[in-house]
C-alpha cells in the first residue's frame, strides 16, 4: 500500500455501472479493476503587463505524469489522502521537473492561442501537487456487437475503450 | 458602393466574424489550434474536406481547361468525382486508428513516428511547406483574378488586398475557425456554381443543344481525346488525369490531417456518404460551365475568366456577386487550410524538432505565424509578376504532393514492414520524377501523365527502399497490425467514448499488459 492524494468523486462503484450501462446500452457491465493515474496538478496566477484586454484571475493545467500530456483544467480537484495497492498505481513516466516545464509552456500557448495579438501575460506559479484520479476497468457485453473492456474517468464518468 | 461589391464585402465581414468567434472557442488548448480538439462530425469533415480541395482551380483551372479542350476536360472531372471516396475509405479509419495509437498530432509528424526517422520527417515536412506553398499561390492569382472582375480594381492591387484577407484570417484564426467556415462556404460553392450552370444550361436550350453548338464551332470538342485529337490514343496521359484527383488526394498533407479531426474511426463511414453527395453536385458543374464558354463567349483572350465573365455578360448583379463571392470563398477556405498547415508543420515538424527542441509554445505560435506571413508576401510577388496558369500551378503542386506522400501512407498502414529507407525513397524519387518529367516535358515522349512517371517510381522506391532498411520495430509493428483491425464496437459504445482519454487508456492498457492480465476484483 501506498498513501498519495487521490482525487475525490461523488461517483460510487453500483451508481457508475449503472450510468455506463446506460450509456453505452450494455447488456452486462462488470467492474474489473480499479486504478489510480497520475497527473501533475498545477495553478498559476495571471500578471498581465499589457495589452488591448486585461485578463486576470487563474488557471490550472494537469499534466499525465505517464506519458506528459497536458490539460487545461477547469476547476480545483478536491483531493483526499488515502492508502491505495500500489499494483494499482500507474507508474510514472515523466519527472516532476520535466511536467512543470510542459505545464508552464502549455499554458502559455494556450493562453496566446486564445488571446492572440492582445498579448500573452505573465504566470505567477500559486499551487503544485502530484494528484491521482481513479479509473474504473470495466468489461462490457452487447447483443450483437463484440465484448469490450473500457476505461471509466471515477470522476468524470467519460470514458474510452481499451485498444485491445 | 455597387451591389456586388455590397454583397461580397458582407459575405467576407461575416466570415471574419466567424473566424474570430470560433478562434475564441479554440482557446482550450494548442490540439484545438492544431487540429480542432478532433471533434468535427462526419458531416463537416467530408464538406471541408471538399471546401478545402475545390479550390480556385475548380472555378478557374478547371473551366479553362474545358473551354480549351472541350469534353476531354470531364476526365479530370470524372477523377474528381471518386477521389474523396478512395481517400476516406482507403486511409480515413486506419490512419486515424494509427495516430492515435503513435500519439502523432500531425501529419508529417505521423510518418516520422511510424517509420521511426527523423529524416522521414524532415524530409516530408520540406516537401509539404515548398509544395503547398506552390498550391497557394495559385490561389492568391485565382483571388487577384475574382477581386479584379468583381471590384473593377486593377489586378495588383486586388491580389494584394485579396491576400491580406486571406493572411490576417489565418493568422487570428485557429484550425476550428477554418473547419466551420469552410462548412458555411462549401455551401454557397454548391448554391453559387449549380445555380449559375442551370441558368446558363437553360439559356442554350440544354445539354443537347450545347452539344449540337459545340459540334457547329469544331466536332473535335466533342471527342475524349482532346480539342484536334492533341491526345488520341494517349492512354498514359488519359490515365494520369484520372489518377491525379482519385489517388492523388491521398497524398495531400492538409486532406489527411483532417480525417484525423474525426470524432472516431466509426464517423469515416459516414463522411463518405456526406462527402460522394456533396461531390457530384458540385464537381461537374464547373467543366460545364467552361464548355458553355466555348458557345457563349468565342473571343474570350483569358479562358480562366469564363466563370466571372458568364456571370456579368449573361446574368444579374446579384448572381455574379454571389457566385463570385463562391469563388472567393473555395480560395480562402483552400488557401487559410493550406497555410496553416504549413505553419503547423514549420513550428512543429521543422523548428521544434530541429532547430529549438526547448522552443516553448509561445515561440512555435509566432514561428507559425511569420511562415504564413512570409508564403503571403512570396505569394503575392509571384502572382504579380510572371503569374502562371491556376491550372498548371495545382495540377503541379497536387501532382508533387501526391507522388511523395501517397505511397508512404498507404504502406503505413497497409504494411507493417515498411519502413525509413523505403519511405524515403519513395517520397523523394515521387518528387523529383514528377518534376523532372514536367520540366522536361516527358509526357510528349513517353505519353504519359507525370503523375503516372511519379506514381511508378514512389512505388518502385518503396519496394526496393524497403530491402535496405532496417526493419520497423516489434513495437510498430505491432501498432500497425492493432490499426489494422477493426472491431466490432458496439455503436452506443463508440458514439460516447472520450477521445481525450485515449492516452489514458493506452497507458493504463500497457500498465496490466506489462504486470499481467486485468484480475477482476
Amino acid at each position: 500500500m501506498k498513501e498519495g492524494s487521490i482525487i475525490a468523486t461523488d461517483w460510487d462503484e453500483p451508481a457508475m455501472v449503472d450510468w455506463i450501462a446506460q450509456k453505452t446500452r450494455a447488456r452486462s457491465v462488470y467492474v474489473q479493476n480499479q486504478v489510480y493515474y497520475p497527473y501533475l496538478y498545477i495553478q498559476y496566477r495571471l500578471q498581465q503587463t499589457g495589452g488591448l484586454f486585461r485578463k486576470k484571475g487563474r488557471i490550472a493545467c494537469t499534466v499525465d505524469l505517464v506519458s506528459g500530456k497536458e490539460a487545461i483544467a477547469d476547476t480545483m480537484p478536491v483531493m483526499e489522502s488515502r492508502w491505495v495497492p500500489v499494483e494499482n498505481m500507474i507508474q510514472e513516466g515523466v519527472q516532476r521537473e520535466e511536467a512543470r516545464k510542459r505545464a508552464e509552456a502549455y499554458v502559455y500557448a494556450s493562453l496566446s492561442v486564445g488571446l492572440k495579438w492582445l498579448g500573452t501575460p505573465t504566470l505567477i506559479l500559486e499551487e503544485e501537487e502530484i494528484c491521482y484520479r481513479p479509473f474504473w476497468v470495466m468489461s462490457c457485453e452487447w447483443e450483437r456487437a463484440d465484448p469490450a473492456k473500457i476505461v471509466v474517468d471515477a470522476v468524470s464518468g467519460r470514458y474510452h475503450p481499451l485498444f485491445t | 458602393m455597387n451591389l456586388e461589391l455590397c454583397i461580397f464585402t458582407v459575405y467576407l465581414v461575416v466570415l471574419l466574424m466567424i473566424g474570430y468567434l470560433s478562434s475564441k472557442r479554440a482557446s482550450q488548448s494548442v490540439d484545438d489550434f492544431l487540429l480542432g480538439g478532433r471533434s468535427v462530425g462526419p458531416a463537416v469533415t467530408a464538406m471541408t474536406m471538399q471546401g478545402t480541395y475545390m479550390s480556385g482551380y475548380m472555378f478557374m483551372g478547371g473551366p479553362a481547361l474545358a473551354y480549351q479542350q472541350g469534353w476531354y476536360a470531364l476526365w479530370y472531372a470524372f477523377s474528381d468525382a471518386g477521389g474523396s471516396i478512395v481517400n476516406i475509405s482507403v486511409l480515413g479509419k486506419r490512419m486515424r486508428r494509427l495516430s492515435e495509437r503513435l500519439g502523432a498530432l500531425s501529419p508529417v509528424e505521423y510518418l516520422g513516428k511510424r517509420y521511426e526517422s527523423s529524416l522521414v520527417q524532415l524530409i516530408a515536412s520540406i516537401i509539404s511547406i515548398v509544395f503547398i506553398s506552390v498550391y497557394v499561390f495559385a490561389q492568391f492569382i485565382a483571388a487577384g483574378k475574382a477581386l479584379t472582375s468583381l471590384t473593377g480594381m486593377p489586378y495588383v492591387p486586388a491580389l494584394t488586398v485579396g491576400v491580406g484577407v486571406i493572411v490576417l484570417y489565418t493568422v487570428f484564426g485557429g484550425y476550428l475557425a477554418v473547419v466551420w467556415t469552410d462548412f458555411i462556404q462549401a455551401i454557397i460553392m454548391v448554391l453559387g456554381v449549380v445555380g449559375i450552370t442551370a441558368v446558363a444550361l437553360v439559356h442554350l436550350g440544354g445539354l443537347t443543344e450545347l452539344n449540337h453548338a459545340l459540334t457547329r464551332i469544331d466536332p473535335t470538342y466533342l471527342s475524349i481525346w482532346g480539342k484536334d485529337l492533341a491526345y488520341q490514343g494517349q492512354w498514359g496521359v488519359v490515365l494520369g488525369a484520372v489518377l491525379i484527383y482519385s489517388i492523388g488526394y491521398m497524398g495531400l498533407p492538409h486532406v489527411v490531417v483532417r480525417h484525423m479531426s474525426m470524432q472516431s474511426p466509426k464517423t469515416a463511414r459516414t463522411a463518405i456518404l456526406w462527402s460522394a453527395s456533396w461531390n457530384q453536385l458540385f464537381v461537374f458543374a464547373p467543366y460545364l460551365l467552361g464548355l458553355c464558354g466555348i458557345v457563349l463567349l468565342p473571343n474570350l483572350s483569358d479562358p480562366e475568366m469564363v466563370i466571372p465573365e458568364l456571370a456579368y455578360t449573361f446574368f444579374p448583379g446579384v448572381f455574379a456577386a454571389i457566385l463570385l463571392s463562391a469563388v472567393m470563398a473555395a480560395v480562402m477556405s483552400t488557401s487559410d487550410s493550406l497555410l496553416m498547415q504549413a505553419g503547423t508543420i514549420l513550428s512543429r515538424d521543422i523548428y521544434q524538432r530541429f532547430i529549438d527542441p526547448k522552443a516553448d509554445h509561445r515561440r512555435m505560435v509566432w514561428v507559425s505565424r511569420l511562415l504564413i506571413l512570409f508564403v503571403g508576401v512570396v505569394g503575392v510577388a509571384v502572382a504579380a509578376f510572371e503569374p502562371p496558369s491556376v491550372f498548371q500551378l495545382v495540377i503541379f503542386g497536387f501532382g508533387v504532393l501526391g507522388n511523395s506522400f501517397i505511397v508512404p501512407y498507404v504502406a503505413s498502414v497497409y504494411s507493417t514492414k515498411a519502413n525509413r529507407v523505403g519511405a524515403i525513397a519513395a517520397m523523394v524519387s515521387g518528387a523529383v520524377t514528377h518534376i523532372l518529367w514536367t520540366e522536361w516535358n516527358f509526357e510528349a515522349v513517353t505519353g504519359l501523365h507525370p503523375f503516372i512517371g511519379g506514381l511508378v517510381m514512389s512505388i518502385l522506391g518503396m519496394l526496393i527502399g524497403n530491402f535496405f532498411g532496417k526493419v520497423p520495430s516489434q513495437k510498430i509493428q505491432q501498432e500497425v497490425e492493432g490499426a489494422k483491425k477493426g472491431r466490432n464496437i458496439s455503436r452506443d459504445l463508440d458514439r460516447h467514448a472520450s477521445r481525450e482519454l485515449a492516452p489514458e487508456a493506452r497507458n493504463i492498457e500497457l500498465h496490466f499488459r506489462s504486470s499481467s492480465e486485468v484480475r477482476p476484483t
